[in-house]
């Protein structure tokens, strides 16, 4: 089961935190659609 | 039932306010009796307004009512002396004023135990219903100026709200303390529609350190109409869920904490339309957060809101209990067709 949690950008970098597993994992991207894009893949 | 009503130039507790009036509108103990010094109210008509004037030692004021629009300009023509031609002029010419107020909408016996912010959209107490750019809360009398293009003010479904616009937004710079968010609190928002397709922060203080999401509080709206909420930096930030809001209707979404001024877990709890409170936290901080500063309404971290609006905000600086929820829910639902 995978739980979205927060996105945001770090000042060089977008970022979008999830729960995978109980695990807590990050994903970054250069760009803000790709961020978007996994984000969308997570909340539906 | 007509709220209660007291003129009075020393501050009393459990009562909304506008100026020097005080409206006894929700705890009971604030009804009128000799204890209390408050005085029936009457309550507005449809599409009409009641005017209340102070009187200079009593704390009983003159109270005037208007059926129309056309009503309430003679009546502010005729007793202040004025050449208004319309509504928007008299609205502006109230809502400033200590010693003088118009009411449209009753606020409702919404709880007003530690209330630390009441904003009503609708209401000519808090709004002067027209293109102003200021929102008056009705708890301890902050300020909200908007920023980039105007959130129209209109009607949404059946009752009057912001619509977001993907500019506008509302911004509380000065006295934003007062509306502790760190501490234990509720914050009950009253949202139109669905959230339009990518996640926006509908309300937040803003963090001065870190980030909204890290410091007192961040509420954003997500693809699905769910709202996430943050707390919280250190080790990292803890966050929680609530339900969505509905399509092409008003949802009142609330969300209460614990305290977060401690190294102990801040709990977490969602609400819809008044219903018993449900555990929706996940803490992962262990150090007392950070206080935050200015309080932003339709806009954040993740963007300015784009689609749906906001009525009703209200903050406390206290947990609500099911049966207050229930009671703030049951104040202000028929405004909202519900």
């Amino acid at each position: 089961m995978i739980k979205f949690i927060n996105m945001d950008f770090n000042g060089s970098q977008w970022w979008v935190e999830y729960l995978e597993n109980n695990e807590y994992k990050k994903n970054y991207y250069d760009d803000e659609e790709s961020a978007k894009t996994f984000y969308v893949s997570l909340i539906n | 039932m007509a709220i209660s009503v007291n003129y009075n130039l020393t501050a009393l507790p459990l009562a909304l306010k506008k100026g020097n009036f005080y409206l006894g509108v929700g705890d009971v103990g604030k009804g009128p009796t000799s204890g209390t010094s408050y005085y029936h109210g009457i309550t507005p008509v449809a599409g009409g307004y009641t005017l209340y004037v102070g009187q200079n030692g009593t704390n009983q004021p003159k109270i005037y009512t208007a059926s129309s629009d056309a009503q309430l300009i003679t009546l502010t023509n005729t007793l202040f002396s004025q050449n208004f031609t319309t509504i928007a002029q008299c609205n502006a010419f109230y809502i400033d004023k200590t010693d003088r107020m118009v009411l449209n909408n009753e606020p409702g016996a919404i709880v007003t135990d530690r209330l630390t912010l009441c904003l009503m959209p609708h209401n000519t107490l808090s709004h002067n219903q027209t293109t102003d750019g200021k929102w008056y809360d009705l708890a301890q009398g902050l300020v909200f100026d908007y920023y980039g293009i105007m959130t129209p003010l209109t009607t949404l479904g059946v009752a009057k709200g912001f619509q977001f616009n993907n500019s506008g937004f509302w911004r509380c710079s000065s006295n934003s303390t007062l509306v502790d968010l760190g501490g234990d609190c509720t914050v009950v928002l009253w949202i139109y529609g669905t959230q339009g397709g990518s996640r926006r922060t509908i309300f937040e203080k803003m963090g001065t350190v870190y980030q909204s999401y890290e410091q007192e509080l961040a509420m954003t709206w997500e693809v699905g109409s769910g709202l996430s909420y943050y707390s919280r930096y250190s080790p990292t930030y803890d966050y929680g869920g609530t339900e969505a809001t509905v399509s092409s209707a008003w949802t009142m979404i609330s969300i209460k904490m614990s305290t977060g001024k401690t190294s102990s877990p801040r709990t977490g709890f969602r609400s819809k339309n008044g219903n018993a409170w449900v555990q929706d936290y996940t803490s992962r901080s262990n150090v007392a957060l950070i206080t935050a500063g200015a309080i932003q309404i339709g806009t954040g971290y993740s963007g300015t809101c784009y689609s749906g609006g906001i009525g009703t905000v209200l903050c406390y600086s206290k947990m609500l209990s099911d049966n207050e929820i229930l009671q703030v829910y049951n104040a202000t639902k028929t405004y909202y067709g519900l």
